[in-house]
């Protein structure tokens, strides 16, 4: 008997399965074919989220968790503000103004006549009020939605008074509601979405808005999504983008995001690891690199004469960002729960060192949690006599070691801090941009006495945010126009008890602390009365040694001038020059096609 | 009647295989003490994103994806998910689906293993064949073994080498990827031979690494058949070498290596995790890779279930098969 395998010949079985492989490959027949730009009108960027693959090519909708506007989004949607931080600019886009009542409980809103969604809509008030009502009700409901919490915490409603004017009425007095929720800045803001397309949507929380060859998503920013797959996205502009348009910017007519922007094609991929991308720097294919720390940027310059920073091709190689770096404490924490070991701790640091071999010298010690951007100026100027006089940077390991026999410590045989017998122990854990920073910190405080162990583990979130670690050296991203978003941040509303997931992971409390912040929420950007509550507060935050500062953080990205000139630099900072915040869109604006 | 009873005991026995491989499937990413869904949130607000409280949040979420019922629970919902192919959304990809991620990844591994390893397949039976083989060119026997030392190299080993030489020392081949930053997938010559060129490297650390292999295990059983009375026979018989060399050589030699064969294709739909993050080749490889790292259970749930699927399956197929390559072997005949 000859086994027949469903009444196949052996020669037709084979042939079965070469015709199945063959069909197993036909999946990427599904993607359309594009038209061709040329190289010189095509920007490439490297984007976040971080990886080789794009974690969120499949999800444009940007209120849904997953969703990252960073890498398409923020090309294609508009605020109705930008914030440009490096040049302290405030600028209209959506809208044209807004007034607050007397008492911040309410403000008015002038959207820009003209505007139009990329499928010929009209953009006016009811996309606005439905975008920022349907936050309001997800954030007092269902609670599914990116920025919703933050929006039903302050807004009672939002009304449209007419087809160009909106008014937010809010909870209570917020003279930061247009800066803080209106704004994009950073990875903050809300951008409107289209009425027209989410109004019919059931679960907007899972909604991708991915039908790209229905147009969508559909935004009213000066590109389109023509394609995305895992290792690439790409977008094409919009001739016919409202900004183009004669007549609609009024006085801002002549500002650099009024026109088309030049690149007609953006591809973006995956911001992977930095070999790779300088790799693609030095052979023209990337533009816009994400990131490139010292090591890396140092070899790029010098081996491409065509590649520049913001600080030109000079150190620092780069713009402060909003994540001055400390090491934070668990005040949770057995170990560090004493303000007294914590001073000891701080003058056993060496924040110096720290920046010699992390940043090779390009950054500067802080001396408050806030970056040293434009508008903040006045208050980091005001803290620097109060952070003089708590020796704030001071590293004095003789002081450290005084503080310890202090309060009862004694060496043990190993040379470690111990008390009854029992040595004082801490583990440290570190944000992974941080990670090269960990074995320092510990090695400076075992030198000093303190054991203490850097831990180096792919659930360090996770660990961290519960409150299971004793210090971990992280970033802030508060302040950028007004120092309570930085006050803000030490607020016992975030405070959590240790094994529940902390948005703040800290978990420091001072009432007098909260008090000068709620103070200080009150009174509009600014104010003068706004300094001395600063000054107070931090006095104790101080006194408390609530972390131990190290330096300001540094974006340092290359560009590439083969194709495009004009990249923000520190002489014209007109955006800032990061692809990893949403105000990516105005660089693009401001680049110029080269010469070839 | 007899066949049909052989293939109902080996369908059975695959479903028990199947199935005890999927409850370890299941339960194994669960003993990780990692939250996937807190550290997506937590991840998400240290880039500044507007989460709110993240504890609140998680627990939305958690319910979304079912983590909050009781784990007796999960595994039933798990199990009805692949009885039903619908593994539901990815964690750390939310809100794309499971099957959306695999399939999107599945064309580039089959692309770059199926060929990958059906050329060291038979490039290394034949080797392993003709060295053992006496009348074979004398130079096999100076090459070959040279090739079996890479044998006893990983993958990804040799493509790390490979990256080194070919694309960082004499820019040959492209670093990393599965085709060139300005290229868009798509059924196009340029796009062809652009993902042709970017998986050449990594097809050639899987075919050296692996041609080896598969030349000693085909060596030693050739050795072995070569001692048969039948091979004396057919040489008395006065037939041809060559038709020695295959019908009564390699033929009954290939039997074991068709096992391998069947073992190693099922494994292909997990594509060579390593080789594909050494290349950042953009396959089910790669997908595992982030799954684990991430603890997204869904993504890897489903990713897993398919190896085991496949492998399963090519054993059925590989027991159905061996009738028509040894005639010892058909069902019945011995009756």
């Amino acid at each position: 008997m000859v086994l027949k395998l469903g009444g196949l010949t052996r020669r037709q079985f084979t042939n079965l399965c070469l015709g199945t492989l063959v069909m197993a490959s036909l999946p990427l027949a599904g993607v359309q074919a594009l038209d061709s730009v040329a190289r010189e009108d095509t920007l490439v960027t490297e984007s976040p989220p971080a990886g080789t693959t794009f974690t969120n090519y499949n999800t444009l909708n940007p209120f849904v968790v997953g969703g990252d506007p960073r890498s398409h989004l923020q090309f294609v949607l508009e605020p109705l503000f930008y914030w440009s931080n490096l040049s302290a600019e405030h600028i209209p886009f959506l809208a044209t103004g807004y007034e607050f009542n007397d008492d911040y409980t309410s403000v008015t809103v002038t959207l820009r006549e003209g505007v139009t969604w990329a499928d010929g809509e009209a953009f006016d008030a009811d996309d606005v009020v439905f975008t920022f009502e349907m936050l309001r009700e997800n954030g007092e409901g269902a609670k599914d939605l990116v920025n919703a919490q933050e929006v039903a915490t302050a807004l009672e409603k939002a009304t449209k008074v007419d087809a160009h004017t909106v008014r937010f009425d809010l909870k209570h007095p917020d003279p930061r509601f247009v800066l803080g929720t209106l704004t994009v800045t950073f990875n903050k803001g809300v951008f409107p979405v289209p009425q027209h397309v989410y109004n019919s949507v059931e679960d907007i929380a899972g909604f991708q808005d991915n039908d790209i060859a229905a147009g969508h998503p559909i935004g009213t920013g000066p590109y389109q999504v023509v394609a995305a797959v895992p290792e690439r996205i790409i977008l094409d502009r919009r001739d016919d983008w409202w900004g183009a348009t004669e007549g609609v910017w009024g006085d801002q007519e002549g500002a650099n995001y009024t026109d088309l922007p030049q690149p007609k094609r953006i591809i973006t991929i995956p911001r992977n690891d930095y070999q790779q991308g300088a790799q693609a720097m030095l052979s023209q294919q990337l533009d816009w690199m994400a990131e490139a720390p010292v090591p890396i940027m140092e070899p790029l310059l010098s081996q491409a004469p065509f590649i520049t920073t913001y600080s030109d091709r000079e150190p620092p190689y780069g713009n402060i960002d909003w994540w001055p770096t400390s090491l934070f404490f668990n005040h949770d924490s057995e170990a560090v729960s004493d303000p007294e070991i914590r001073r000891a701790i701080s003058y056993a640091i060496n924040a110096e060192q720290v920046i010699e071999v992390f940043h090779q010298g390009y950054a500067e010690l802080i001396s408050s949690p806030m970056p040293d951007f434009e508008a903040l100026g006045v208050y980091n100027e005001a803290l620097e006599p109060v952070a003089k006089e708590h020796e704030l940077n001071a590293f004095d390991p003789e002081k450290s070691a005084e503080i310890m026999t202090g309060i009862g410590y004694e060496k043990d045989g190993e040379g470690f801090w111990s008390k009854d017998g029992e040595r004082w122990t801490a583990r440290i854990f570190a944000a992974q941009p941080l990670e090269t920073q960990g074995p320092i910190i510990a090695e400076q405080l075992r030198r000093a006495g303190f054991d203490a162990t850097f831990t180096r583990t792919p659930d360090y979130r996770q660990i961290i945010f519960s409150g299971n670690f004793d210090m971990a050296l992280w970033g802030h991203g508060g302040a950028i126009y007004d120092p309570y978003e930085t006050m803000f941040l030490y607020h016992s509303d975030f405070y959590r008890p240790v094994g529940e997931i902390a948005t703040r992971f800290w978990r420091w409390k001072n009432e007098r602390f909260d008090e000068l912040t709620e103070k200080v929420a009150q009174l509009p950007i600014g104010d003068p009365k706004i300094e001395p509550l600063v000054k107070e507060a931090f006095t104790i935050w101080m006194d408390e040694v609530v972390e131990v500062p190290i330096s300001e953080w540094y974006h340092r990205i290359p560009f590439s001038t083969v194709y495009w000139s004009n990249w923000p630099s520190v002489e014209d900072p007109y955006a800032p020059p990061t692809i990893s915040h949403w105000t990516a869109l105005l660089v693009i604006h401001g680049l110029e096609k080269t010469e070839g | 009647m007899l066949w049909l009873g052989t293939l109902a005991r080996r369908i059975l026995v695959l479903v028990a295989v199947v199935v005890t491989a999927a409850t370890l499937n299941f339960v194994l990413p669960k003993l990780a003490p990692k939250n996937p869904v807190a550290s997506k949130l937590i991840e998400m607000s240290e880039t500044g994103a507007s989460v709110g409280d993240i504890e609140s949040l998680l627990k939305v979420y958690e319910a979304k994806f079912g983590l909050d019922r009781p784990i007796v629970l999960q595994y039933f919902d798990y199990l009805g998910s692949l009885f039903t192919f619908d593994l539901g959304y990815s964690i750390s990809f939310y809100p794309t689906r499971v099957a959306d991620l695999i399939l999107s990844a599945l064309p580039w591994t089959i692309g770059l293993l199926f060929t990958a390893t059906i050329i060291a397949f038979l490039l290394g039976t034949l080797l392993g064949a003709l060295v053992a083989w006496e009348k074979a060119p004398k130079f096999l026997q100076v090459v070959t073994p040279g090739i079996m030392v890479l044998a006893a190299l990983p993958y990804y080993l040799l493509g790390l080498v490979l990256i080194y030489l070919f694309a960082f020392v004499w820019h040959v081949f492209p670093l990393q990827g599965g085709y060139s930053i300005l290229a868009f997938p798509g059924w196009n010559w340029g796009f062809v031979l652009d993902v042709l060129y970017h998986s050449l490297l990594p097809a050639l650390s899987i075919v050296l690494a692996s041609v080896g292999s598969w030349a000693l295990a085909m060596r030693g059983m050739m050795v072995t058949v070569q001692g048969e009375d039948y091979m004396l026979y057919s040489e008395a018989n006065g037939l041809r070498p060559r038709r020695r060399f295959l019908h009564y050589g390699v033929r009954n030699a290939i039997l074991p290596q068709m096992t391998a064969l069947a073992l190693q294709l099922g494994h292909i739909a997990a594509g060579a995790v390593l080789v594909e993050r050494v290349f950042l080749y953009p396959g089910v490889g790669m997908l595992l890779f982030r799954a684990i790292e991430r603890s997204d259970y869904f993504v890897i749930y489903g990713v897993v279930f398919i190896i085991v699927v496949m492998v399963a399956l090519s054993m059925l197929l590989v027991d159905l098969l061996y009738p028509l390559l040894d005639p010892r072997i058909r069902t019945g005949a011995a009756a």
